[in-house]
């Protein structure tokens, strides 16, 4: 019976490791490199409760134009993303099949409506897709959390394209954060630098 | 096996000279009895022992509660690859104090404590792992995770620590749309809390797993979603807690010990006041008539084994209810057959308590008698004069029923040692 428990704990503290791992092995040693990717963004100041504080982060673009398709809410879907001029990510379609060409994100669909974000413009006869991307989370020190949420509130009021998030993007359409930049710095370096 | 009542034991071991006094029992039998009492009671385990297996646990858990705290600070000042060894610390320092235990058939506080640091350990590598990474999910998904790995603990040292932080996680997982998955979750302590109610385990085993199945149950109904569904839910188990808490009341088992008794008690009475307002025909979901179905079963067994008119009388009023609420849609018609329903419950339960002189069961019915007279006649429409009669004259009604009550039940013990 002895022998019964002492295998079942080893397998159990087996299995606490096996998830934590794994992604450690697929996020540092993928099948092929991951491409980097530069999405704008904004952000706000949350915390959990088991892995601190961090900054939520709204990665853009959130939307496409609405291409006629219906897809239900929460779906798993295939976002094919590339570049714009300005070397910044944009969304080009969801898809609900994997594509065969090109770099995507596994994204979460949340649903389709008029943009009334900009309310004095919103055209009603418009509408989007709107989705949530995958990386929203970034994890800092307690104390530079609400400094963090300060500085990339105040740059991202004036122009979104300041805060930019560099995210490793793999082949299998998982998408991790690589480094939030602000104004061209890394986040903590310019929070460094602030405080000089 | 009958519990053993070890209050009793040492009430009988002081008693037994004053038996011998008296001759009412020989010398030699009343030794008998001493030295086969004093031997049971030096085998009882002691409530010392499980107070320190509750402080083990509490150690161990702030413990875990710390290293949570730890990660949570974010050492970003360090590089990546010292926070991913850092990470594994904890769980590799849990693995050997967990194997440690085992090997060396450590006591109840060794595995309380092993199972606690054992969990926080999974809960730091995971959390450190998204947090270097700034891996994105929700508490639903962690907690789904940490409690699916973590589980084995549970019975690999038969920790209640750990089935106590099962049940609070458990919660977090209530938002999610997948009921059957929720559903095996909520299955799978459950074999360890019924192992811990059979007969012959302790009175403190037993109560704890008797409170812990209320918060369990609770989720279940939780994940009915509908307000129509989990109303049925309730009655369900309203009616199983109801029973059960009087079998267990039976064998002995009251107070905060049998807390079913009580909150069986509590859910019928205010689903016959209240719970007919959220009336919506007969559920549709596979799931509520599953979990609705096999806690009536449970309800029945409980109330037959052995049959008795106050058991069966809780679990009818719950049938009944749920049979009003699934065919009735007319709102006057269904309050006054459900307050008919409390009426007659209140008013069995009043008559079973000077039936049986007990006095527990008497105040049960006269309360559920009260609260619909003031549900039913004390409303808005009767002014501040009427309803302080009212109230008065309800409060005189208690204090002279039960000083009725009291009284012959005492001339009736006194007729009893007279015999």
């Amino acid at each position: 019976m002895k022998t019964i428990r002492l295998i079942a704990f080893i397998l159990t503290i087996i299995a606490g490791m096996a998830y934590p791992i794994f992604k450690i092995i697929r996020i540092e040693y993928p099948a092929h490199e991951p491409v980097v990717y530069r999405f704008r963004s904004g952000a706000v100041d949350p915390y959990d409760p088991f892995r601190g504080r961090y900054v939520t982060l709204r990665p853009l673009p959130d939307r496409i134009p609405d291409d006629g398709a219906i897809y239900p809410y929460n779906a798993r879907l295939y976002a094919s993303i590339g570049n714009d001029s300005d070397g910044l990510a944009t969304v080009q379609k969801l898809s609900t099949v994997q594509p065969e060409n090109g770099d995507f994100i596994i994204v979460k669909y949340r649903n389709k409506r008029v943009d009334w974000e900009n309310r004095e413009n919103a055209d009603k006869n418009k509408k989007y897709h709107f989705f949530n991307l995958p990386f929203s989370r970034y994890y800092l020190n307690e104390k530079l959390a609400p400094e963090a949420e300060k500085a990339v509130a105040d740059v991202t009021r004036a122009d979104t394209s300041d805060c930019i998030l560099k995210v490793k993007v793999y082949d299998d359409g998982h998408a991790i954060i690589d480094e939030l930049e602000i104004k061209g710095i890394p986040l903590l370096e310019y929070l460094k630098n602030r405080r000089k | 096996m009958s519990r053993k009542n070890y209050k009793f034991m040492e009430w009988l071991l002081n008693e037994l000279p004053v038996l011998r006094e008296k001759s009412v029992l020989e010398q030699e039998a009343s030794e008998r009895l001493d030295v086969y009492y004093r031997k049971q009671l030096a085998e009882a385990p002691s409530p010392q022992k499980y107070l320190s297996g509750v402080l083990s646990a509490f150690g161990a858990l702030l413990i875990g509660l710390g290293l949570v705290l730890l990660v949570a600070f974010n050492w970003d000042m360090l590089p990546k690859i010292w926070r991913l060894g850092i990470a594994f610390l904890p769980l590799l320092a849990a693995a050997g104090f967990g194997i440690f235990t085992i090997a060396k058939d450590k006591d109840h506080r060794w595995r309380e404590a092993s199972a606690v640091i054992s969990m926080a350990g999974v809960v730091t590598l995971t959390s450190l792992v998204s947090q270097i990474y700034h891996l994105d999910g929700t508490l639903e998904s962690f907690m789904r995770l940490i409690l699916l790995v973590t589980l084995p603990l549970l019975y690999i040292f038969r920790s209640y620590a750990y089935a106590i932080m099962y049940c609070i996680g458990i919660f977090f997982l209530a938002r999610s749309d997948n009921q059957w998955l929720n559903f095996a979750y909520f299955m799978v302590p459950l074999p360890f809390l019924i192992w811990n109610l059979r007969p012959g385990t302790s009175n403190y085993q037993s109560a704890f797993a008797r409170w812990l199945m209320l918060p369990l149950s609770l989720f279940l109904i939780i994940l009915m979603k509908k307000q129509s569904d989990a109303i049925f839910g309730l009655a369900a188990f309203s009616a199983m807690f109801y029973s059960g808490g009087m079998f267990f009341r039976e064998r002995g088992v009251s107070g905060l010990r049998n807390p079913w008794l009580f909150g069986g008690w509590l859910g019928i009475t205010l689903l016959l006041l209240f719970g007919w307002g959220a009336r919506s025909g007969i559920s549709d979901s596979y799931f509520v008539a599953v979990a609705v179905g096999i806690s009536l079963l449970i309800s029945i067994v409980f109330a037959c084994i052995p049959r008795n008119v106050e058991k069966i009388s809780g679990v009818i009023a719950m049938v009944l209810f749920m049979v009003c609420a699934a065919t009735i849609s007319e709102k006057q018609l269904i309050s006054w057959f459900c307050h008919g329903i409390l009426l007659a419950l209140g008013t069995a339960n009043i008559i079973q308590g000077v039936r049986r002189r007990r006095i527990i069961s008497f105040n049960a019915g006269m309360l559920q008698v009260a609260l619909l007279a003031y549900v039913r006649f004390f409303s808005d429409d009767f002014d501040l004069f009427w309803r302080a009669i009212g109230f008065m004259t309800i409060g005189v009604a208690f204090v002279v029923a039960n000083i009725i009550l009291s009284r012959k039940i005492r001339n009736y013990n006194e007729e009893e040692v007279s015999k």
